[in-house]
């Protein structure tokens, strides 16, 4: 014997289906955003390897940049900021520079901005040995890490900013921060709100570091003639000049 | 009498030849190669072991017979071993390796140690795995000078003791040799050469204890270089770590840099060759410090003899050139050691001698 007719099932379907529908998006999910990272030189496109014009109209050859970034966050209009645990390696010579950041919760959001931290998070930085991690390819670990991490009790380098000035004879510059104390955050806001649906994958934000802005701020510029070097224990302040301009040359591409 | 049907016969006849040949075949063999234990040294990182080639008993033990098979030469007089030789940590003592034609090399052979964790092969990285870098010495006109089809037939054929085709299906459950189990193999048994046991490593497990000049050789490893007045934050350090980091313990950053030794690259242009980009011209792999007291001689050259060569050139900061890696201090006087500092540089680099490693009797020539 059964209760159901043919009618009052295919009712039940279409009524389980409409709250299915209807509720999709209240459960915890979660979608992805791209951040793609560019490097340009005083405002123009640039890449790694070439020569840029500096302050003093020498030429400026650069040859590596790679950054850690870490501890972003994105700004939910409603909400706030939803902080995302991700740590990437940035390789400027790459085309395809990026970060990917899952961003968990409900329904959709409206996000209006972006931060983020230049460095490894404290608690992932000193002490910290890239062979514990199990997966050599984590970007803290051994292979990811290749080339950015300075020893056990030293910890990772956060950036690293090479070339030379193609003078005679050349001078060639290194600038590699790490340590606490040069970890900075950035922090940019949209014109305009973008919609991040719920579970998407296609939203993407475009960053850019102005490499000329690295040497060159309104408050300080950094003439790699008198301050060639710094490994940020060796030099201190020249590393932390370096951040701070690092810091304030990345924004949100047009 | 009832006559037996022309049926009946053939059927008997049928069954008759089916129990015969059943017995002649006997069962079919079973292929289970035993999982290697790789032993991951303390400090050190997990191994990235490709998931197409795990490690096998069998496969490492064929892998060691091919590494020292002559066989695989176009003379039967060289195997792998003959230019990478044991006792000089899996390196060649002389400046280039001289081939079964009596053809010369143009870089020192690398040292074979701890490559199970190289992301990159040759001195200009241009092998991207262990088994595409075993490929290249076997067919090299200056090296074994042998095509790979007839290598592997020779293999294929074999008659002797050595049994391959056998010891292939126990390997990889195929008697038939191809030049990818070859390589599969070697590749298997390389990754075995682990040095661990060198006397900083046990000081870095706690079971010893460096002398007061290792000590120091050591921080002075660690050390920026330069003298401050000359290089702003100097130390007056050997500035080695930069490039031969000790993450993982492996003393080798797996970058490419140009170390400074010529003013231009027409001779060799390193890593260029392989990118095309003249950023890339003059560089070269970082090796591992690893066991470097036994792997003279020195550089992608061979050009220096000794150790204490080697530190006078850093210490001299180098030629200047166009990629000329911005850690040589060649605009400002070089490193600046003083005697009693190169000597405990040296005392330092002496302690990553492993000769447990060189002398480990599953390294050796088996034949």
């Amino acid at each position: 014997m059964t209760f159901y007719t043919p009618h009052f099932s295919a009712a039940l379907i279409a009524a389980s289906a409409l709250l299915l529908s209807a509720t999709g998006c209240q459960r915890e999910s979660t979608a992805t955003v791209r951040v793609n990272c560019a490097v340009e030189w005083n405002g123009e496109p640039f890449t790694i390897g070439e020569s840029g014009l500096d302050m003093q109209g020498r030429e400026a050859q650069l040859e590596r940049l790679e950054a850690y970034v870490s501890d972003f966050a994105l700004h939910d209009v409603e909400e706030g900021w939803i902080d995302i645990d991700t740590v990437a390696r940035l390789d400027f010579s790459l085309a395809d520079s990026h970060a990917l950041l899952e961003v968990k919760g409900t329904g959709d959001r409206s996000i209006d901005g972006i931060r983020m931290g230049l460095g490894v998070p404290a608690d992932r930085n000193k002490d910290v040995d890239p062979a514990s991690y199990d997966n050599p390819d984590h970007p803290l670990g051994f292979k990811g890490s290749a080339g950015m991490h300075w020893g056990w009790a030293a910890g990772y380098i956060f950036s690293v900013y090479e070339g030379r000035l193609l003078t005679e004879p050349n001078v060639p510059f290194a600038y590699h921060t790490g340590n606490d104390t040069c970890f900075r955050t950035v922090e940019l806001m949209f014109d305009a709100p973008r919609l991040l649906e719920c579970e998407s994958t296609d939203l993407e934000i475009n960053l850019v570091l102005d490499a000329y802005q690295c040497l060159h701020g309104d408050g300080d510029v950094i003439d790699p003639e008198l301050d060639p070097e710094t490994h940020t224990g060796n030099n201190l302040p020249l590393a932390l000049r370096w951040v701070d301009l690092y810091q304030s040359a990345w924004s949100i591409a047009p | 009498m009832k006559r037996r049907s022309h049926t009946t016969w053939v059927l008997w006849a049928v069954a008759l030849g089916w129990s015969l040949s059943g017995c002649d075949c006997g069962e079919a063999p079973v292929w289970e190669p035993t999982p290697y234990a790789l032993e991951i040294p303390p400090f050190f990182p997990p191994m990235d072991i490709p998931a197409d080639n795990p490690l096998t008993v069998e496969g490492v033990e064929l892998g060691r017979l091919l590494f020292w098979e002559t066989r695989l030469s176009e003379d039967n007089s060289m195997s792998c071993g003959s230019c990478h030789l044991p006792e000089v940590n899996f390196a060649d003592p002389a400046q280039y390796s001289t081939g079964v034609t009596g053809a010369v090399g143009t870089r020192n052979a690398m040292a074979l140690i701890n490559l199970g964790w190289a992301s990159s092969f040759f001195w200009d990285g241009r092998s991207p795995s262990l088994e595409d870098q075993i490929r290249d010495p076997v067919p090299h006109p200056s090296e074994m000078n042998l095509p790979w089809p007839e290598a592997v037939a020779k293999l294929q054929a074999d008659g002797t003791d050595t049994r391959y085709p056998e010891r292939f299906f126990d390997a990889f459950g195929t008697t038939e040799i191809s030049e990818d189990l070859v390589v599969m193999a070697i590749a298997q048994f390389v990754r075995t050469m682990i040095s661990a046991d060198s006397k900083f490593d046990r000081w870095r497990r706690g079971e010893t204890d460096l002398t007061d000049s290792e000590y120091s050789g050591y921080q002075m490893f660690l050390r920026e270089g330069g003298d401050p007045e000359e290089v702003p934050g100097g130390q007056f350090g050997g500035d080695c770590f930069h490039c031969h980091g000790e993450a993982g313990l492996q003393f080798t950053d797996h970058l490419f840099h140009n170390n400074g030794l010529d003013p231009s690259f027409e001779a060799d242009p390193g890593r260029a060759s392989v990118t095309g980009s003249p950023l890339d011209s003059g560089l070269f792999r970082t090796p591992t410090l690893r066991n470097v007291a036994l792997s003279a001689p020195y550089m992608h050259d061979g050009r220096f003899q000794t150790l204490e060569e080697v530190v006078e050139h850093y210490n001299s900061g180098g030629v200047a050139s166009s990629t000329i890696d911005p850690f040589m201090k060649y605009t400002t006087g070089g490193l600046s050691l003083a005697p009693s500092q190169k000597a405990d540089l040296l005392a330092f680099l002496h302690t990553l001698t492993d000769t447990v490693f060189v002398q480990n009797p599953a390294f050796q020539d088996p034949h």
